[in-house]
């Protein structure tokens, strides 16, 4: 799957507690700032088709950076799993399950 | 929008039921251009109000506006991507290379998301500019991995 190795760092950067302490206006461009890194990676790897996909699903579906806030701290308290993970990694889970793979 | 409506609906409720409107009067001869311009003023505020603080997804940022967002620390939305991205940025480069123990040391500090804001806003802007992706990934490829 997209990611699963950033997804699985073991890392002190914020996690995803941290996350949904943080004060709502600095989670939501920290959200944005994530996502906007994701899509805008311009490698050709086995992942890229991929992450265009997710890329036309978030542009197309006009997310604004206050909906995602809403969306990704939702996905997180209803998925504990992903709270000993990375914000990051918690963050592309939740973009995941936002723009499902076509056929999933 | 909905301010508009609102406006235009009580207008019309505050108008006299036995008021003779004439047939030659078009709709906008009726609206005083005071009540006019309330209602566009009314209208701006609420698109202002409404897009304050909330950001759309779009084309990625240069590096000039993304240092600017990280030295503002006083916007917490700015600095919030700032360090969102920069977090994003740094996991992805120290997963993929595996001499990255600088900027391992980095990621793994208590206080990783204001370091990397630091560093970021203290770069020269003459050295690193265009894409803020290309500049950061670079910046943290030469500094950070061996």
């Amino acid at each position: 799957m997209l990611l699963v190795s950033l997804v699985a760092s073991p890392v002190h950067a914020m996690t995803p507690a941290d996350l949904l302490a943080a004060e709502k206006r600095f989670a939501t461009g920290y959200i944005f700032g994530a996502i906007e890194y994701q899509i805008g990676i311009p490698v050709n790897d086995n992942f890229a088709a991929r992450r265009e996909e997710i890329r036309k699903c978030l542009l197309d579906g006009k997310f604004m950076s206050d909906a995602l806030y809403v969306k990704v701290t939702t996905f997180i308290r209803s998925h504990p799993g992903t709270l000993p993970r990375s914000a990051v990694g918690a963050i592309l889970l939740a973009v995941d399950d936002i723009c499902p793979e076509a056929g999933r | 929008m909905l301010t508009v409506a609102l406006l235009t609906k009580k207008a019309k409720k505050s108008e006299s039921p036995n008021k003779k409107v004439r047939s030659d009067c078009s709709p906008v001869g009726r609206v005083s251009t005071k009540s006019l311009l309330i209602r566009i003023v009314s209208a701006l505020t609420l698109i202002l109000v409404a897009s304050f603080g909330n950001l759309a997804l779009a084309e990625e940022p240069t590096f000039a506006k993304l240092q600017a967002m990280c030295r503002d620390r006083k916007d917490e939305l700015k600095h919030g991507f700032c360090i969102g991205f920069l977090e994003a940025v740094a996991l992805r480069i120290a997963n993929e290379n595996k001499h990255c123990t600088l900027l391992q040391r980095y990621i793994d500090s208590p206080n990783a998301n204001l370091a990397f804001s630091d560093l970021i806003a203290d770069l020269d802007p003459q050295e690193y500019s265009g894409s803020a992706l290309t500049s950061v990934e670079r910046f943290f490829l030469n500094r950070g991995c061996n």
